[in-house]
């Protein structure tokens, strides 16, 4: 008896002694993942984040843009051309374009964009905050330009952060790169060059580009200006600050805002070629009737850097409202579906063709007709002049010139919610009713999950699905230039 | 432990199966984990006079994968069982009866690294479908981004606490038993990747997110009617019901999503894995004050406008005639059963055995995708017959094949809207661009019961133990076997299969079933046997 006494005695000790010591539970590969690193250095982040917001400006926002303004077709039913037919809510396939969302704020967004700017203000390195600051500004700047209002004031102050205004973050983003601006023409530098594909670190291009990027976002808010939300602010003061920063913007092609794509593996590929070479999707994705008929038109010689022929040896694009036989698709990677091909972004064009709107604005038309000849000029072969046209036929070319210009790239959607060029007749029927071209994205079910600012999409339908700053939707042909 | 692979795409020539026969080469994989676990156990166990039976087990486990400050936890667990049939002393019809109870905690340990917060190089960014999103490193040069994951600061056990009663019964000399069960589980501190804003920066957060609650019964019943040396015929039915809810989410949080396809959630008040998808406008159900068009012309108006006198249910109707998407989510589906059973008989005749089982599951729902799908395709049966389109997309331009949303036999149930009882003609419109569930994300069209009574097994045996088995091969005797599975279904579902489910059986166990995507059904097979016995 008193040695089964023992023998409990000793084991309840035994337990009561391991379950203190917890030496055992921890450790290096315990207590810390050894698959992942806990540290990045600002080289790694920055790398990072041109990998995340590639993937954005040629992921699916701009593939269903580029629908919605009909420069893209879309065939077989599925996601894609559910998409182009406006099918883009939380129950769809494209989720609210919840992935679209987290690149912009989670890994390779914002988060890190922040890592970086902590990391160079410590290392008291200007150019490289500077550079952070143009692609979040960009980063930003876009979201706002897709979604709306969203969040960012109280990104680190809430873990529900209320919705700004869109106008609001367009005015964050004229200050952001107002500051990216000041660091950049500061030249201190204490780091190693950035790992910069787009400019090398070069901070002269980096502040054009700013320049440029701040006139665009001044342009998005002339609607606004035009319709008293802008306070004591006029659309003429709109005018002069795009006019006066695009003057400073981007002064030739060498100077575009452009991806770089090695093309070496899918993954570092431009995503417009991915996805026509490595997804089973790109073949649903054709040519867009209104921008081929256009180019067509003109006999434009991009078309064969945009298009497929098609059957005819042609170029022939697809209608949502009537779907047209034999169109051009993308399937042969024309240059604008090449895995190397730098996207561009910002350009030199885009910046001549942002004086020549506000120009013609201010009733500066010689002026307005030099910005769009020189838009002409940067392309090889195009015969087309802007001399003698003038009034309303100018404003036409003007946006139908950046039409073609900025074919795959967010920003069309922003030109045509302003101007309602080109006369697009909206997709109908379609399942939400909606008469107008979308002028927004859906807040993604994610962000509503668990942040209780974000709207039901049902309300985001009875306000029409557009932005602050388009007072006015574009309901189809006839409607008119800022109304 | 740790794991090394690779995925190789597109073989350059059909052999051989080697990573260097491919186009292309993924990021290799390689993981590890490093998990240590240790645990005590202590357990005593009392019988008095034969009868009366108490457990009683305490156990201390601690895991490395907790948080730093709930390494280690206790769970206790003890059991009550009485014999009352050697109290009592056994009847005619009695011969057997035992009462019991039982209490028992567990704990269930995370994955590890959930509290480890990195950064990643293999993360896909962006990306529009399946191949396409990029990597943080760009152009050969080195790149990280901040990890998917938020690392949680606090992280404990999950415990589950069940308590259940019963008892079980032996009848007539044991010509007959049954037995029947209640249960009571309740796991909390249940740990998921909890979904996190975004606009933080993450996406999720491993936590202990959630409590969780099963109750139900389980009874059984099995009769030996025919019990002789040469024939004997036994049957025996099961029958189960089980109700889960989801009693607790973190605040603020309104489900978590634990389906690998659909956004099959948890949800605080619902069983857990119903289907948060779109449904078709319908009075009662959707916003009252969410905007339709209310004629021709594109005019405005707000759904509350129409479902005055109408059933809660009525499925609202456009003034084209066709219903109308609900932007809004909803619970849309239900995948869990009512309840379940099955009946087992066997009948023995001297050396033939024959056999056979029935599976019951009574409720629960399917997403039919694969019929959304061919809808879509133009391929599936019921698009057989179907109107003639001038525009693909527009129900404007069909003739034929006329129905009425509502009425004969055409979504029957009642309507409310501008359009009500107009006919319309039913072809590609609507069959490619409102019904097609996977691609458009109206998921009601695609929501079936799922119910089932399936013929699961039939067997017929035979033993042959003449002494010539002896004398010719040296083995006493000789099992021949029949049998087939899965011989025959008899459902309302119009898939191939009620039980299939894209994420096999393990996704529905975790709650996630009923979602059927061009996935296999269960399948049907025989089998033909030969036992040698020595």
């Amino acid at each position: 008896m008193r040695r089964n006494i023992t023998v409990a005695l000793a084991s309840l000790a035994l337990l009561l002694g391991t379950a203190g010591c917890n030496s055992f539970l921890t450790g290096d590969k315990l207590s810390s993942d050894p698959n992942n690193p806990a540290q990045a250095t600002i080289q790694t982040l920055f790398s990072g984040i041109q990998g995340a917001q590639f993937a954005f400006q040629e992921g699916t926002v701009p593939m269903m843009v580029c629908m919605w303004v009909q420069q893209c077709g879309a065939t077989n039913g599925r996601f894609v051309e559910q998409a182009g037919r406006y099918v883009f809510g939380a129950g769809s396939n494209i989720g609210a374009n919840g992935g679209d969302w987290a690149t912009i704020y989670a890994a390779g967004g914002v988060i890190d964009m922040d890592t970086i700017a902590s990391m160079a203000r410590v290392a008291k390195d200007d150019v490289y905050l500077g550079i952070d600051l143009v692609w979040k500004g960009f980063t930003v700047g876009s979201a706002a330009d897709l979604w709306g209002s969203i969040p960012y004031s109280e990104l680190r102050t809430s873990t529900t952060p209320k919705l700004d205004s869109q106008l609001v973050v367009y005015d964050t983003v004229q200050a952001m790169l107002s500051r990216a601006i000041v660091a950049l023409q500061s030249g201190v530098k204490s780091l190693a060059t950035p790992p910069d594909l787009v400019f090398g670190g070069d901070a002269a291009s980096w502040i054009a580009t700013a320049h440029t990027l701040k006139a665009r976002y001044f342009l998005h808010t002339v609607e606004a200006a035009s319709n008293g939300k802008l306070g004591a602010r006029t659309p003429t003061d709109v005018w002069n600050d795009v006019i006066a920063q695009a003057t400073l913007g981007i002064g030739s092609a060498a100077g575009d805002f452009s991806a770089f794509h090695s093309g070496t593996s899918y993954p570092q590929s431009n995503m417009w070629f991915q996805f026509q070479d490595n997804s089973a999707f790109g073949g649903d994705l054709d040519a867009g009737k209104a921008l081929v008929d256009y180019m067509n038109g003109r006999n434009d010689p991009r078309r064969a850097d945009y298009f497929c022929t098609n059957g005819a040896a042609g170029y022939a694009g697809d209608d949502f409202n009537v779907p047209q036989p034999d169109v051009s698709f993308f399937d042969c990677e024309p240059l604008r579906f090449t895995g190397d091909f730098r996207v561009p972004y910002v350009t030199y064009q885009e910046n001549q063709l942002i004086l020549a709107e506000a120009n013609l604005a201010l009733t500066n038309t010689a002026a307005a007709q030099a910005n769009l000849n020189a838009a002409y000029a940067a392309v090889p072969g195009l015969a087309s002049s802007a001399t003698g046209v003038t009034g309303a036929a100018l404003l036409d070319s003007i946006m139908m010139e950046k039409y073609v210009v900025m074919f795959q790239n967010i920003e069309v959607l922003s030109d045509y919610r302003r101007t309602c060029i080109p006369a697009l007749t909206p997709v109908s029927p379609n399942v939400l009713s909606l008469p107008a071209v979308p002028g927004e994205l859906f807040y993604p079910q994610t962000e509503r999950n668990a942040n209780a600012n974000i709207p039901d999409e049902s309300a985001e339908v009875a306000a029409g699905v557009r932005t602050e700053s388009d007072v006015h939707p574009c309901t189809g042909p006839g409607a008119a230039a800022y109304p | 432990m740790r794991q090394l692979g690779g995925v190789g795409r597109q073989f350059i020539a059909l052999l051989p199966f080697k990573l260097s026969n491919t186009v292309t080469q993924d990021l290799p994989v390689d993981d590890e984990q490093v998990i240590h676990d240790a645990g005590w156990l202590a357990q005593g166990t009392l019988d008095i006079k034969d009868q009366l039976h108490l457990g009683a087990a305490v156990r201390n486990d601690g895991s490395s994968t907790f948080g730093r400050n709930d390494l280690r936890s206790w769970f206790p667990k003890g059991s009550l069982a009485w014999e009352f049939t050697k109290a009592i002393g056994e009847r005619s019809w009695l011969s057997y009866g035992k009462a019991r109870v039982a209490y028992g905690e567990a704990g269930i340990e995370p994955v590890p690294y959930l509290t480890s917060q990195t950064y990643s190089s293999s993360q896909i960014l962006g990306g529009i479908s399946q191949g396409t999103g990029n990597l943080a490193s760009q152009a050969g040069l080195p790149g990280l981004a901040s990890s998917f994951t938020r690392a949680a600061s606090v992280l404990k056990p999950e415990r589950s606490k069940e308590f259940e009663a019963g008892a079980d019964f032996g009848f007539f000399k044991d010509r007959a038993d049954a037995s029947v069960t209640w249960y009571n589980k309740t796991s909390s501190d249940v740990i998921l990747r909890a979904p996190v804003n975004p606009s933080s920066g993450y996406l999720v957060e491993g936590a202990n997110a959630a409590t969780i609650r099963n109750r139900g019964w389980e009874a059984s019943l099995n009769v030996r009617p025919l019990q002789q040396a040469d024939y004997g015929w036994d049957v025996g039915l099961q029958w189960a019901r089980n109700r889960s809810l989801v009693q607790k989410l973190p605040q603020g949080l309104q489900y978590v999503v634990i389906g690998d396809f659909n956004r099959q959630i948890a949800q605080t008040g619902q069983p857990i894995g119903v289907y948060l998808g779109t449904g078709f406008m319908r009075c009662g159900v959707s916003n009252n004050a969410d905007t339709v068009v209310v004629d021709g012309v594109g005019t405005k108006g707000v759904l509350g406008t129409f479902c005055g006198t109408a059933p809660k249910g009525a499925l609202f109707i456009g003034p084209d005639g066709f219903p109308v998407q609900d932007p809004d989510l909803r619970i849309v589906q239900d995948p869990n059963y009512s309840w379940t059973a099955s009946v087992r008989s066997s009948f023995r005749f001297r050396k033939l055995q024959v056999s056979g089982l029935l599976d019951i599951r009574h409720g629960g729902q399917i997403w039919n995708g694969t019929k959304g799908a061919l809808w879509s395709y133009g391929t599936h049966k019921d698009t057989e017959t179907r109107a003639t389109c001038t525009k693909s997309a527009d129900p404007s331009t069909c003739t034929g094949n006329v129905k009425t949303f509502g009425q004969g036999g055409w979504w029957d149930g009642p309507v409310a809207g501008p359009g009500k009882g107009t006919a319309v003609s039913i072809g590609e419109p609507w069959y490619k661009f409102i019904a097609a569930c996977p691609f458009i994300g109206i998921d009601e069209p695609c929501i079936e019961q799922g119910g089932f009574v399936k013929l699961r097994e039939v067997s017929v045996s035979y033993t042959i133990d003449a002494p010539w088995v002896q004398r010719a091969i040296g083995f006493s005797s000789i099992d021949v076997r029949v049998s087939g599975r899965n011989l025959k279904t008899w459902t309302k579902y119009t898939g191939y299969d009620p039980e299939t489910n894209l994420g096999g059986p393990i996704s529905s166990a975790a709650g996630a079933g009923g979602v059927d995507y061009f996935n296999n059904p269960q399948t049907r097979s025989f089998a033909f046997a030969i036992t040698l016995n020595h």
